[in-house]
């Protein structure tokens, strides 16, 4: 009997990419804005920073977040008291998938930002609409595929995690056995190839669909900003 | 209710190779500014509208105080009441051209009378990618009329449009403005625009504003002396200080 | 202030600092580069004597490098060592990976790469055994004291080694034999091998774990709890096989013999582990003593 049941890593894998999604959203929203239209003493190492889980190695930065948050950590001791462990659940999946997404969730969106002429929200001030009405009127709406596509670069990105969500979320058959750590089982058993079949399977159209999503709407927002039809 | 009308100002601003120091005090109800291209005209307009943070100084106009870094006082655009129309119109791209004008005040009445009287009635339902440069410039202008502006900014409004249809335009903006008690601010090459809506000229030149008496500017030919100034302009030694924008 | 022509000066002399610095770096890196990979011995070969390369089952990462030095006093070759799970090496050598030795955890690893011919079945033998045990963070205040305290839904997070990883074989074997294992089941984290079970627990960030015996010496953060009754789960024996046809076979065979030598027992004892044999078994799965 398979001890990985491919069911549950892909049903796994969507619930941790989505939650990533969404919960990622207002950091990235965030983090872009700030880091495409504000200048501030200390803005490149932040952006370093943000860019971090990108270029460490994901069970290194699987490591730091266990340092943070185990039950002996930094923020993990105050959680303790708080009755909340963080190691080995599913919200330790998303955290790992959502930390490890966020230099590309933030690159994405910080990208859209710029593309965006800020001359637009100086006219709506001008017109006698205050900066955080501007945000929602104009700047939002405008910006709204371009947000989708990074939702969805964060989304293809959790879905393939492995490294940081090993170290910290561990491999619980169920909680938080995604499709990577599931393939990683299976191959440990002697018949194991054969039944990840349908995981990677289920991997690569998951990949694929996301993608395409993601270049549809990269388009969308490139028509969106047009001056000039055709431009 | 027409209350003396005086805008006073004395802004530094300062770009990387150069510096202005623009100082102006005026009483008429509509100004032109003339001068060469590049020479800074488009980022005075800006600085008007409180959308310049490299400009330092003092603005007053009607007696508000609008900027004064003095005394850090610096009243943000949108509460200074100006309309303002930039040169590339800056329609917003998601709205058609109904909730583009209305986009301050959305009341129907307001836009439909505004829509004909700019003759852009028939584009109402259209998205600004598919305006003409001059449809989009009167739509603009539109926009910022109905904001219900104190001062109108206009950054070359008319340049798109041919000559019959500049004229009526510019002869309605005029008593729109003086009906309504708005006062204008308006950049332009065209002297036909210029001796219609403006009751004083200045030149921006060599960084600095210089009042012109007569309405002796033509569109572009600017007197030799003063176009070779403008090109290597002896810009004023500024003490060692530091660039306070990032 | 200046002029343009000066400005575009200016810009050029910066473009061209610029281009000379990246292209100095990017030589210095090259050259760097191909110095140090020519420094770095290479792993099949340093001078006329080739090292033998060990794949060994996690718990041996203390022990098999001692006895690979007092091997080397007595002038072997030297041993380059690969730990990890068994079933991985396993794999790994199904899929030509180049080891001349291999020490398994447990008989299915050995059975697999017989079948697949990948050993020299003359020369398989058991070598060690060692016992099963349940470690708590050395600072918890309670300990189950048997299997069945194991029950209690206190310990909230129980870590296994994986499904396949012989440790995790046989803490399930046990946990099934002793009658507790639906109880513990949806508790159970698993790790990915039995070394990375005990970091959890010496980390507290896992109320127990299960570990050999040897293993739980090892680590200062945790203690035993208790051991598991031999009668719960297979006799756990480390087997050690020549991989077929390797260049260094024979090296490797002199290797295993000198593992069965006194000298060798002395440091296994002194770690923990029963040592077994020297009793050479041969033929296809030969599974030993079976509990009763």
């Amino acid at each position: 009997m398979s001890p990985a049941d491919p069911a549950s890593a892909i049903r796994l894998s969507l619930q941790v990419g989505l939650w990533c999604a969404v919960l990622g959203l207002p950091a990235a929203l965030a983090l872009g804005w700030l880091l495409a239209r504000r200048s501030f003493p200390g803005k490149a190492l932040l952006g370093t920073a943000v860019l971090s889980p990108l270029v460490l190695p994901p069970v290194v930065t699987g490591f730091l977040l266990l340092e943070l948050l185990g039950r002996r950590g930094l923020i993990g001791r105050a959680l303790e008291v708080a009755g909340i462990h963080v190691p080995f659940t599913f919200a330790a999946a998303v955290l790992a998938a959502m930390v490890m997404g966020m230099p590309l969730y933030v690159f994405a969106i910080r990208t859209v930002f710029e593309a965006l002429d800020p001359r637009y929200e100086e006219v709506s001030w001008t017109l006698g609409v205050p900066p955080r009405r501007t945000f929602l009127r104009v700047t939002l709406p405008l910006l709204l595929p371009g947000i989708g596509a990074g939702a969805t670069l964060a989304f293809a990105r959790a879905l393939g995690e492995f490294g940081a969500t090993a170290v910290l979320a561990g491999n619980v058959e169920g909680r938080t056995r995604t499709i990577a750590l599931a393939v990683y089982t299976l191959l440990g058993a002697p018949d194991g190839a054969r039944a990840t079949r349908w995981l990677v399977l289920g991997s690569l159209a998951l990949s694929c669909g996301s993608l395409a999503a993601y270049e549809a709407l990269s388009r969308w927002q490139r028509r969106r900003l047009e001056l000039r039809h055709g431009d | 209710m027409a209350t003396e009308w005086r805008l006073e100002l004395v802004l530094d601003i300062r770009f990387e190779s150069c510096a202005m120091r623009l100082e102006l005090d005026s009483r008429a109800r509509a100004l032109a500014i003339v001068g060469p291209s590049g020479a800074g005209k488009s980022t005075f307009l800006r600085a008007l509208a409180g959308l310049e943070r490299r400009a330092r100084g003092r603005i007053v106009a009607a007696g508000a105080v609008w900027q004064d870094d003095a005394c850090h006082i610096h009243v943000p655009a949108w509460q200074r009441r100006v309309g303002w129309v930039p040169q590339d119109a800056l329609l917003f791209p998601h709205l058609d051209v109904r909730r583009n004008l209305g986009y301050a005040h959305p009341d129907v009445g307001e836009v439909q009378s505004m829509a004909e009287w700019l003759e852009i009635a028939p584009l109402l339902a259209r998205r600004p990618r598919r305006l003409s440069g001059g449809e989009r410039q009167r739509v603009a202008l539109g926009r910022a009329l109905l904001s219900r502006p104190r001062l109108l900014l206009l950054d070359e409004p008319f340049a798109a449009l041919d000559r019959p249809l500049r004229g009526r335009v510019a002869a309605r903006l005029a008593s729109f403005c003086a009906e309504r008690d708005i006062r204008l601010a308006l950049v332009s090459h065209y002297e036909e625009d210029v001796a219609t809506l403006a009751d004083e000229t200045w030149m921006l030149a060599g960084g600095r504003l210089v009042p012109l008496q007569a309405q002796s500017v033509a569109g572009g030919e600017q007197p030799r002396g003063l176009a070779a100034q403008t090109r290597n302009a002896a810009c004023p030694a500024l003490a060692s200080r530091t660039r306070t924008e990032p | 202030m200046l002029s343009r022509r000066a400005t575009e000066g200016r810009d050029r002399r910066r473009r061209a600092t610029q281009w000379t610095f990246v292209l100095l770096l990017t030589t210095a890196m090259a050259v760097l580069g191909s110095a140090f990979s020519a420094v770095l011995p290479r792993a099949s070969g340093v001078g006329p004597e080739r090292a033998l390369t060990v794949f060994a089952a996690t718990s041996l990462t203390d022990v098999l490098p001692q006895v690979a030095a007092s091997w080397r006093e007595r002038g072997g070759t030297p041993i380059l060592f690969s730990f990890d799970a068994s079933s991985r090496l396993a794999r790994q050598i199904a899929s030509g990976a180049p080891a001349d030795l291999f020490w398994s955890a447990d008989d299915i690893w050995m059975d697999e790469l017989q079948l697949r011919s990948r050993l020299d079945m003359t020369t398989r033998t058991r070598v060690l055994g060692n016992r099963l045990v349940v470690v708590v963070p050395a600072s918890a205040s309670l300990a189950p004291a048997s299997a069945r305290d194991l029950v209690a839904p206190r310990l909230a997070h129980l870590v296994l080694a994986g499904e396949d990883v012989p440790a995790g074989r046989y803490a399930e074997m046990a946990f099934v034999r002793l009658g507790v294992w639906e109880a513990v089941r949806g508790r159970v984290v698993r790790a990915d091998n039995v070394r990375a079970a005990l970091a959890w627990v010496a980390r507290g960030d896992a109320e127990a774990g299960v570990v050999f015996a040897t293993d739980a010496r090892v680590e200062r953060r945790v203690r035993v709890a208790f051991v598991f009754p031999d009668s719960s789960h297979p006799r756990i024996a480390y087997s050690a096989a020549v991989v077929g046809r390797t260049a260094q076979a024979d090296a490797a065979a002199r290797f295993l013999e000198f593992c069965h030598g006194p000298e060798a027992r002395r440091l296994f004892t002194a770690a923990g582990f029963e040592v077994l044999g020297p009793d050479r078994v041969g033929g296809p799965c030969w599974r030993g003593d079976t509990p009763p």
